[in-house]
């Protein structure tokens, strides 16, 4: 009973820590037809409860590509977060992986805001949106 | 038991030599978000060179303009109007890198204009430069447009609280004609507090 106890606390130690630091993540990946998928990856469910991104959407400014993201707090309360954009290219490797910056977002309680990100060349074709507290 | 002593003391040494550091010295991220003091910092640095570069390339009159050709840009000062010291040069280098490597636009450097007219004195001049390999002068391109800016700050600080509000303007100016064919503005405000003891 202690054991479990124990691993309870620990687990729920972990959790906690977890929840404090790693990021969340929404990948978009645009096929041959330029027809775009989303994947999330929830690495901190905590988070998830608290921010997300609402929607994705690209467009083309001259021969870059443009994306538009809402990001939404859904607490009732204003929260600090921090995101990163990450452009990727059709093979899904990083464009300039140490150009993209963290960002401070402040967002009162239940506000959506808009961000924007140009590609940094016309190879960048994809976006990975990471989002942390 | 002498067993469990033995595992317990190498998983002991095991877990220290895992943790065990080089000293007080670390690597950051130098991508993250600085906020340290409420002064000028790397974020606010990337922030603007990020918002000025996003903004130029999205206006269209300038989109149309580097559909099919490169123009040449030359780099002045940014006015630091600020009450700190700030090395705007860094952020002006920033922008230049992004927009060289969208491959949008191409730059004269004048700070190197010293250095290559020197280069260009010794293989004219030194005789010890092969001429059929040197050089010829007059072959520089003229820069068709000319950025810069100014960065200014109002700071308030009341009852241990401090606000700093910075405004980050920078235009495009055509040479040729004078007209200022883009403009991009980021504000950036921070909030600090003084800690109870003044620590």
């Amino acid at each position: 009973m202690k054991r479990q106890f124990s691993f309870a606390v620990l687990g729920l130690g972990a959790l906690f820590m977890v929840g404090c630091t790693a990021p969340n993540a929404l990948s978009t990946q645009t096929n041959a037809n330029n027809e775009m998928s989303i994947r999330t990856i929830t690495n901190n469910p905590v988070l998830t409860t608290e921010v997300f991104v609402e929607r994705v959407n690209m467009s083309l400014v001259g021969d870059l590509k443009r994306a538009s993201i809402a990001i939404k707090n859904r607490r009732f309360n204003n929260k600090d977060f921090s995101y990163k954009i990450v452009w990727v290219d059709a093979q899904g490797v990083e464009v300039n992986p140490e150009g993209a910056i963290w960002k401070p977002i402040q967002l009162t309680g239940r506000e959506t805001k808009g961000v924007q990100s140009l590609a940094p060349n016309p190879s960048a074709v994809d976006v990975v949106v990471y989002l942390k507290k | 038991m002498n067993a469990k002593l033995i595992f317990a003391a190498l998983a002991t040494t095991t877990l220290l030599s895992g943790c065990a550091s080089t000293g007080s010295v670390s690597y950051g991220d130098a991508q993250a978000v600085e906020t340290l003091t409420t002064d000028f910092g790397s974020t606010d640095l990337q922030m603007i060179a990020a918002k000025m570069v996003d903004d130029m390339l999205m206006f269209p009159p300038v989109v149309q303009m580097t559909q099919n050709r490169r123009p040449v840009i030359v780099l002045d000062r940014i006015h630091n109007k600020t009450q700190e010291h700030i090395d705007t040069e860094s952020i002006t280098d920033s922008i230049q890198n992004k927009l060289i490597n969208s491959g949008k636009f191409r730059f004269v450097d004048m700070k190197s204009v010293n250095a290559v007219a020197q280069q260009l004195a010794y293989q004219k001049q030194s005789g010890m430069v092969n001429q059929s390999t040197a050089v010829r002068a007059g072959g520089h391109i003229g820069a068709e447009f000319m950025l810069n800016g100014n960065l200014s700050s109002i700071v308030k600080n009341s009852g241990g609280k401090s606000d700093v509000y910075y405004k980050f303007t920078f235009k495009l100016q055509n040479l040729q004609t004078g007209i200022v064919e883009w403009t991009g503005e980021k504000e950036i405000r921070k909030a600090g507090k003084r800690s109870t003891f003044g620590l």
